[in-house]
């Protein structure tokens, strides 16, 4: 001893270059090769320093790897290996078999997170082949649009503006290309007799050229060039012409929904024919149209507006020169010197590049119709599904340190053998493998059935996604199930790896080994990460009550909206009257107050800008009780009315400085160089989102724009009514069906998002808490049980049941205390200044939405708790102490 | 160097080895040629001659006891086979056999 206290004192040989050494030299030289190496060492450290002598040492140790000395690769000893993982697999399924309890709530809670974790992999997987059949993807951008008002509201479109689409052709060096899209293309086309609704874009020439869709048959260089050309997608083309071939064929709009005028009877010409669009593209249409189409039609041209910016989608290639920086400076130059030569001062639009793999997933942009996916929805996603697979994970933890107990024997014999502690290690690495991967089988039908759930959440699937199992995607299945599996045996294979043999085999422990804090911890973390589910789910309905029955300053009860799909409003009005349910009809252009927004250009004076605005009929305010402040309602007039005057809000004449609601009325303002003078003010109202705040809005009288039907309907009757309407309906339109949907319906919708959000995560705050539970569960057994006989001595010297129970389950009560302090103001933080940080009206958060979920959570826990403790506590002290 | 014959360093390793007698071991047998040729003896070229010759089959090896220096591995001693002796019996033979044969001239005046 005295000798090896010594030499530590002196220098040693570098550790690394005696394993190197002892990993390739063959055994039968191993022993005294090293003996010889370390004796010079000694020498040298006495003769040139220690410095040198280990210099030397790692030289002759790389000298030495010579064809004699080195090992052959030992075939047999790889046998052996196998031949202990047989043994190590043998034990492990015993071990699984013996303890039934712990076996099932580690599989079941491992396979339940993981189905969340497998749909989330397939997810990702998904999203990343997104757009990913483009050849040019690198290489486009898409220019996005932020419109800053003056009172502070900032909104993201995916539109730009012409004017920035314009510029950026012509000024930025490296753009090859620029494609325009506008998307408010949709009707129903005609041929012959056959009808057809579709949609989709005006595009500009070079479509084909920047975008990889391949064209069938016509030229992709000058397909889109003429007015009034039109290429179809081959499903559209097959609806049309059955299996003739379509190109020079011509096809007639009912209505482009550009003009007003339904049927404008110009006849468009097929020129191309292309492939079906694939589901995972962001761009999806039935047919495109050519962009000079729409700059001729109507009579409001294309704007030279750099304001108008809500409309055009706008796509740029770049070259090979990787230009996106010259890009960038380039449109903030453009953005800010459009402002500054902007009449309206209060408003800002900034154009930015937006790289075409960042829009989906990406932030949530107005204005795009297509399929798109927030890229804060997947980073949740992704983390709450890490979240409650890190929860299962530390289960499996937990109760095999737990139980270390139980495999110490098997342990300490293996490691008087002659088990090195890596063999231990891979042992019980290899256990939790073998327990993740029995999890993966169960887990496959489970993710099926959630799979099937999640689709019907149109928030996330737009189409987008199919979330099949691919061949790729099992693979990455496969792979994550052995990473759980890792990530899980992980903890308890060190410890069961550091443990002596002496300890293990002796009668030295009669409690687990360490790791009481390390489990304490895990458990309230899994308490508190259940908790914030729960709490964030009561919140988030909270919010969409909040939202859906909020005082919106109009009244929408009974009013049922329909859509007129191009029909004639007289005819549907004519007809609807007749349905005595009906109290009272009237038609405006949009539905308000469901995230819709439409812009109008205004100007009094000198002071102009852009406004929210609807069309609406005289009717409509009386219908949807508005309350005028000043003025009066419209009067009914012929539907080419040019100049029917304004119905404004209060927020309106006070953005533009006109006064008292009374002085504004006759005040004469510009609406795209249309005189209108105000002829009312209604109070303010939120025709928004609640996630913005109230802004000037105004109410014109434009006939020609009516889209939709309010129909106020007599209470008591709705069921009836609807009936009745629906019949009237198909008498009227028999091409398409009804679409109505009462008006508190329209806005919950609107609001989805919230409910998405309940459904979401109350289903993965169910699925953390059942994980969690049954972890809590597994610790609570295994604590009753090897504390029975301390339990049954204190029995037998006076304890009643009662304190026993007390004394069981206050540790763990104290935990789930603990876990609901941390758990409980976190959530409220996050959904405050997070999630909610940009909705201006919240729901008041009480003590209800905070404390049922503790309770909740609670009681299952003392449920669970009760039940062990109690048996425990009931248990004959004769039965467990006679065999002492 | 291959069949029966004997390398020229192979020859001195192998005697240096009969002369130590029951200490031949690497370490020793490189201080030893050291010593008496005057020339740096590197342990690698040792090891890799010790370990020719007991493949030849002129030496046996088998390891000693463990003691407290080099890190408490123990040594290989080396000792040689009578085949390793008629070998050095056969060298030295063939050696004054050719020193008989040269006249005496050769070396006059040295």
């Amino acid at each position: 001893m005295i000798s090896k206290t010594k030499s530590t004192n002196r220098a040693q040989p570098p550790r690394w270059a005696s394993r190197l050494l002892e990993w390739y030299c063959k055994p039968s030289l191993y022993e005294d090769l090293q003996g010889d190496l370390v004796e010079y060492f000694e020498r040298n450290v006495e003769k040139k320093g220690a410095v040198r002598a280990k210099l030397i040492y790692v030289m002759d140790v790389l000298k030495f790897f010579r064809s004699y000395t080195v090992q052959k690769p030992q075939i047999f000893k790889r046998m052996k290996q196998l031949y202990m993982f047989g043994n190590y697999f043998k034990t492990s399924v015993r071990s699984m078999a013996r303890n039934k309890l712990f076996t099932t709530i580690n599989v079941v809670g491992l396979a339940v997170s993981m189905s969340v974790g497998l749909l989330l992999i397939s997810l990702l997987y998904e999203i990343g082949q997104v757009d990913s059949f483009h050849t040019n993807k690198s290489r486009i951008y898409r220019i996005i649009s932020k419109r800053q008002t003056s009172n502070g509201g900032a909104r993201d479109f995916a539109t730009a503006s012409m004017v920035a689409a314009e510029r950026v052709r012509g000024e930025v060096p490296g753009v090859e290309k620029v494609v325009v899209l506008n998307g408010g293309l949709r009707g129903d086309v005609g041929v012959d007799d056959r009808m057809v609704t579709v949609a989709g874009f005006w595009a500009s020439e070079q479509f084909f050229e920047v975008f990889s869709f391949e064209l069938k048959r016509g030229n992709p260089l000058t397909a889109l060039y003429a007015p009034n050309a039109v290429v179809l997608t081959e499903s559209s083309a097959k609806k049309l012409f059955g299996s003739a071939d379509p190109v020079g064929k011509t096809i007639s709009f009912e209505s482009t929904g550009r003009s007003a005028s339904a049927g404008d009877n110009v006849e468009y010409t097929v020129t191309g024919v292309m492939q079906d669009i694939p589901h995972n593209s962001h761009l999806q249409f039935d047919l495109l149209v050519s962009y000079s189409t729409y700059q001729k039609s109507g009579s409001d041209a294309v704007s030279r507006d750099w304001a108008d910016m809500m409309s055009d989608n706008v796509y740029v290639l770049l070259d090979q020169s990787n230009a996106r920086t010259v890009l960038d400076s380039n449109l903030e130059r453009i953005s800010k010197e459009e402002n500054e030569a902007s009449e309206d001062a209060g408003t800002t639009v900034t154009a930015a590049a937006q790289a075409f793999t960042d829009i989906v997933p990406g932030p949530a942009l107005i204005n795009w119709r297509g399929p798109s996916l927030d890229v804060k929805v997947v980073w949740i996603l992704s983390s709450l599904a890490f979240v409650i697979l890190l929860s299962a994970c530390f289960n499996y933890t937990n109760l095999s340190i737990a139980r270390s107990l139980r495999r110490s024997k098997e342990v300490g014999i293996r490691k008087v053998v002659g088990a090195q502690p890596g063999h231990i290690f891979s042992q019980f690495v290899l256990e939790a493998v073998l327990v993740s991967m029995l999890s993966l089988l169960i887990s496959l039908p489970l993710y099926w059935v959630i799979r099937g759930e999640f689709l019907q959440l149109e928030e996330f699937a737009g189409g987008l996604l199919k979330l099949n199992i691919s061949l790729p995607a099992f693979g990455w299945f496969l792979f994550f199930s052995v990473v759980v599996g890792l990530v899980a045996g992980f903890l308890p294979a060190l410890a069961f790896s550091k443990m002596r043999s002496l300890q293990l085999s002796g009668r030295l422990m009669s409690r687990p080994v360490k790791g009481l804090g390390l489990r304490r911890t895990l458990i309230v973390l899994q308490y508190a990460f259940s908790l914030a589910f729960i709490t964030a789910a009561g919140i988030a309905y909270k919010q969409f009550h909040y939202s859906v029955n909020f005082d919106l300053g109009y009244d929408t009860k009974n009013v049922l909206n329909i859509d007129l799909q191009q029909n004639n409003p007289e005819v549907v009005i004519e007809k609807l009257r007749q349905v005595k349910e009906v109290e009272d009809i009237a038609q405006s252009f949009s539905v308000l107050s469901t995230g819709y927004y439409w812009y109008t250009r205004a100007r009094y004076l000198t002071d102009s800008a852009y406004f929210n605005f609807n069309s609406i009929d005289e009717n409509y305010i009386p219908l949807l009780d508005h309350k005028l402040l000043a003025g009066n309602n419209f009067h009914h007039m012929a539907a080419d009315v040019k100049s029917a005057g304004v119905i404004v809000n209060e927020k309106f004449i006070e953005r533009l400085g006109i006064g008292s609601p009374e002085e504004a009325i006759g005040k004469i303002v510009y609406f795209n160089g249309v005189k209108e003078s105000v002829l009312g003010v209604v109070e303010d109202f939120h025709y928004g989102m609640l996630d913005s705040p109230v802004e000037p809005f105004v109410f014109r009288y434009t006939p020609q724009n009516y889209k939709v039907v309010h129909v106020k309907l007599r209470d008591g009757v709705l069921l009836a009514a609807m009936d009745e309407i629906s019949r009237t309906w198909n008498e009227l339109d028999q091409g398409h069906p009804l679409k109505a949907e009462f008006y508190d319906q329209h806005i919950e919708a609107a609001y989805q998002e919230y409910l998405t959000m309940v459904k979401v995560v109350g289903f993965l705050a169910f699925i953390s808490l059942s994980i969690a539970s049954l972890g809590l569960l597994g610790m609570v057994v295994f604590t009753t049980e090897s504390r029975l006989k301390e339990i049954s001595i204190r029995k037998v010297l006076g304890a009643t049941e009662g304190s026993l129970f007390y004394l069981l389950s206050r540790g763990f009560v104290m935990l789930l205390i603990l876990a609901s302090l941390l758990a409980v103001p976190a959530t409220t933080w996050v959904f405050e200044h997070v999630v909610l940080s940009e909705t201006i009206y919240k729901a008041p958060v009480g003590p209800l939405e905070l404390l049922s979920g503790v309770f909740l959570v609670l009681l299952i826990a003392l449920l669970a708790i009760a039940t062990q403790t109690t048996k425990a506590a009931r248990t004959n002290p004769v039965k467990i102490l006679r065999s002492e | 160097m291959k069949g029966t014959n004997l390398g020229e360093f192979e020859e001195l390793v192998l005697l240096t080895i009969a002369a130590l007698m029951e200490e031949a071991y690497s370490v020793a047998v490189c201080d030893e040629l050291t010593k008496h040729t005057g020339r740096e003896v590197k342990l690698g070229v040792v090891h890799a001659v010790l370990n020719r010759l007991e493949e030849k089959g002129y030496v046996k090896s088998g390891l000693g006891e463990a003691t407290n220096v080099r890190g408490g591995r123990r040594k290989r001693f080396y000792t040689i086979t009578s085949g390793g002796k008629a070998t050095l019996l056969k060298a030295r033979e063939q050696r004054d056999q050719l020193w008989s044969m040269i006249p005496d001239v050769v070396f006059k005046g040295i």
